[in-house]
Formats: C-alpha cells, structure tokens, sequence
C-alpha cells in the first residue's frame, strides 16, 4: 500500500498517489470500510440534532462534523465515497426534500461528496484543518448553490437575481455550520489522538496494526 | 430525535406492497418519477395521482405517517403556488396593485403543485413499504451493471448497511453521553451558538472515541469472518422477484401508456 513518509511534513496537500489510491475501494482496509460506515451513520445520528434553526429555514447540525472528520483520517477518497453515501442515506430518512431528479442529486449526494474535497489538505495544523474544513464547505456551497438555481429555473422562472437569492440563503446556514464544525474539529481529532495513539492520523489508507493477508 | 425504533421511513405492514420485490419497486418508482417529468399535461397527471392514491390504499399506511413525508414541501407549494401565480406572464385575470394574477398562470402553478405532490407521494410509497436494508440491496442489484466499470458497487452497499445498521444504536448513544454529562452539570441550551457548539466537546469527544473503537471492532469482526473488499458476497436472503413484482410492471407499463396517449 501507499504510504506518504516520502512526503516533506510541511507539505500541505496529500500526495497524488494516496489520493488516486483512495478511490480504489476494492483495495481498501476493511477497517476504512467500517470506518466509513460508522462516520455515515454518525452524520446520520448528529444531522437530527439541530443545534438551532436559521429563520429563513435551512438549519445548523453538526452532520459534518464525522464526514471531516473521516476526511482529516483517510485522505480524499473514503471521506468523498462516504459523503455521497451519506446523501443517499438522507434521501430515505424523514425531512429529505425533492423537487426536481437533478436537485436531489445536487442536495444531497454531490453536496455531501463535495464536503470530501477538505481530504485533499493534511490537517497537520489548526490553520490547515480550517483551510480544509473550508474547501469542504466551499464545495457544499456550490452544490446547493446549482441546485438553487435549478429551484427557481422549473418554480419561480420569472424571478430576479436568483443566483443572489440561492447564494445567501445557503451561506446564512453554511458560513456558521463551517465555523462551528471547524472549531469543534481540532479539539476532537486532538482527544481522538490521545486516546488512539497509533491510530494514522494522516490519512494512510492500510492500517496501523492490522494488515490483510497476514 | 425520539422517533421510535424505526430510522428512516418505513412502516411495518404486510401489504401487496410490502411483499414486493425491493427492485421492482424502485424501477417503477423511478420509470414514474421520469414519466411525471417528460409529460405534463392535466390527464397524465390524473393518471398518476389515481395510481398514487390507489397505491397509498393498498399500502395500508395511516395517513398521519404520509402526512409527516409530505409536511416538509408544504412552504415550496406555498412558494411555487405564489411565485407562477404572480410573476407569469399571460393573459390577465385580475390585477392587485403591480400584482397580476393570470389565466397561464394559475394554470402552471396548479399543475406544478399537483404534479409535485404526485411525485413525492410516489416516492413515498417505495420508502414507506420497504425496510432501508432491502432497499440497498435492491438499488446495489439495479447498480450491478456499473461493475463493469469498475464501480465497487458491492462494497458501496456493505457501507450503507453498516450505517443504517448503526444509525439508531449511535442515537441512543448520543442521548445517553447528553445525559450523562447533563449530570454532571453540563448546559446545552443556553448561551450563543458558539459556546452551545463548545458546550458539546464533552459530548462529541467520548461519542467519537465510542464510534470509531466500534468500527474497529466492527473490522476485526469482518476480517474474522473473512470479508474481503473485491470479493463476491453471498446474501443471507437473497432476493427473489415473483408474479406479484410482474404484475406491478404490468399496471406501471399500463399506466405510462395510457398517460402517454390520452
């Protein structure tokens, strides 16, 4: 398996071959498998958890929180595939929201495989884990964004400036969700490392301890 | 939070709808979703809410259940409604001020809301009918072709398994660290959203160390049982399609027909 000890520590992506490597999901440990699955399940779990509601509706949750999470441990790859499976996953639970084949899309599993982008930067500082939990958001934002348009292109094709309509209404709810899963996400990966020593924090796709075929 | 056992939509029952074939459920689903939006006329849309409400009657779902999937659209058709109602262009039928209310569109903003309605019901009735794991399996069966592709698509339904699997075992789980911290003086409703998001470190830390200890040993236990990313799988209850899923395909095939040309 590829490992990432070639790469200089101050180096602020993670390198090409990990991140291709991260894509190939018939090569991956079982444990990013199960890990993957946990952190759909605990986006699941935090995402009913609404931490307060923004008043022109689209509310605030921590769902993010284990897809970053999951990003800041293993790279690109599995925080995407999670993402997306995510956003299938809420397609099936109560309060999903369709109107349109290619808004669901949008909304639900390209927004949440986007927020995997923040796997790209290693998260060796604060700075660089805001850095990518920003990429996530940005790329979240520009998911909802398109859909946005669409909403107002079949329903309301009359309207004026949608795209700055679209682009408030989803950074009201995004701009704070970001700051807040960025301030809660050092602390956390800091105390998962405490409690998890040799867990790779880094991103390298084989387990630590455990390897197939042994 | 506190919605039962159940997760997702499902509602327990034994009707001809439940005893379906998760896979021909979701292709008539889907085949429906795609005809709703390639033909929108008021006699089409007449055929489908017909089969819409007669499927809601032989699910013998309670209506409270359906009307908890459909509260959440109830602002958009309000919007919808609104907006074709007073920005469409057209002959006019009564004006208000700079506001026109016009014959084109009062008759957009009813079929887009009619047609809306019938198209969430219609998935309604796939998600309230079939338990969330059949439902993988089912859309895992329908992705197979994607292999040849090269998409895992095996694996990919492994991991929504897992996580519907833990979905609830998680919420339990974040109610009773809540609780426990609440004990022991910890405050979450009160004070800005940024020290609420603080409030809840104490919270986020053991839930994570807990999550991610179980998927560790949930890979331990996989590997134990020789599970092998890349390797076929066999299923435990496999899924078997009958006459019952033929005449579904039957009535769908009529229906899209029948809208199709009147």
């Amino acid at each position: 398996m590829v490992s990432s000890t070639s790469t200089p520590e101050h180096a602020w992506f993670r390198p090409v071959r990990d991140v291709r490597s991260g894509f190939n999901l018939a090569a991956w440990d079982v444990r990013i498998i199960a890990e993957a699955a946990i952190a759909i399940a605990l986006a699941a779990a935090l995402g009913q958890l609404r931490l307060f509601t923004m008043p022109q509706g689209g509310s605030v949750s921590l769902e993010m929180l284990p897809l970053l999470f999951l990003a800041a441990r293993r790279g690109l790859g599995p925080a995407m595939i999670a993402g997306g499976l995510y956003g299938m996953v809420q397609l099936i639970l109560p309060g999903a929201f369709i109107f349109h084949p290619a808004q669901a899309a949008l909304d639900y599993p390209l927004a949440f495989a986007a927020v995997g982008v923040a796997g790209l930067v290693r998260p060796a500082t604060w700075w660089r884990l805001s850095v990518a939990v920003a990429l996530g958001m940005g790329g979240r934002l520009a998911c909802h964004f398109l859909s946005g348009l669409i909403f107002f292109a079949s329903y309301a094709p009359d309207w004026e400036a949608p795209w700055l309509y679209a682009l408030t209404y989803n950074l009201l709810y995004l701009a704070p969700e970001a700051v807040i899963t960025a301030l809660l996400l050092w602390p956390l990966l800091k105390a998962y490392e405490a409690a998890f020593p040799a867990g790779p924090v880094d991103g390298r796709l084989s387990g630590q301890g455990r390897s197939r075929g042994r | 939070m506190g919605r039962g056992p159940t997760i997702g939509q499902y509602f327990p029952g034994d009707s001809w709808l439940h005893r379906l074939d998760p896979r021909a459920k979701i292709v008539a689903t889907v085949a429906l979703a795609i005809a709703l939006f390639t033909r929108d006329a008021w006699a089409a849309l007449a055929v489908y809410a017909t089969l819409a409400a007669v499927g809601l009657v032989v699910s013998r779902v309670p209506p409270s259940f359906v009307w908890r999937g459909l509260k959440p659209l109830v602002w958009l058709l309000v919007l919808t409604f609104v907006a074709q109602l007073f920005f469409a262009r057209g002959e006019p039928l009564a004006e208000l001020g700079p506001l026109r209310i016009t014959r084109e569109g009062l008759e957009t903003a009813g079929l887009l809301s009619v047609r809306l309605v019938v198209l969430v019901v219609i998935g309604l009735l796939l998600t309230v009918t079939t338990p969330p794991i059949p439902l993988t399996d089912g859309l895992a069966w329908l992705l197979r072709p994607l292999r040849a592709i090269r998409v895992p698509t095996e694996e990919l339904a492994v991991m929504v398994t897992i996580a519907l699997r833990f979905i609830p075992t998680l919420l339990a789980e974040v109610q009773s660290i809540m609780m426990a911290q609440r004990a022991r003086g910890a405050d979450f409703s009160h004070g800005g959203p940024i020290r609420r998001a603080r409030a809840l470190v104490p919270v986020l830390v053991p839930l994570f160390i807990i999550s991610f200890r179980r998927a560790d040993e949930l890979a331990l236990a996989m590997e134990a049982r020789c599970y092998e990313p890349g390797q076929r799988r066999t299923r435990l209850h496999p899924l078997r399609a009958g006459r019952r899923d033929a005449v579904l395909g039957v009535i769908v095939a009529a229906a899209i027909g029948v809208a199709a040309v009147i």
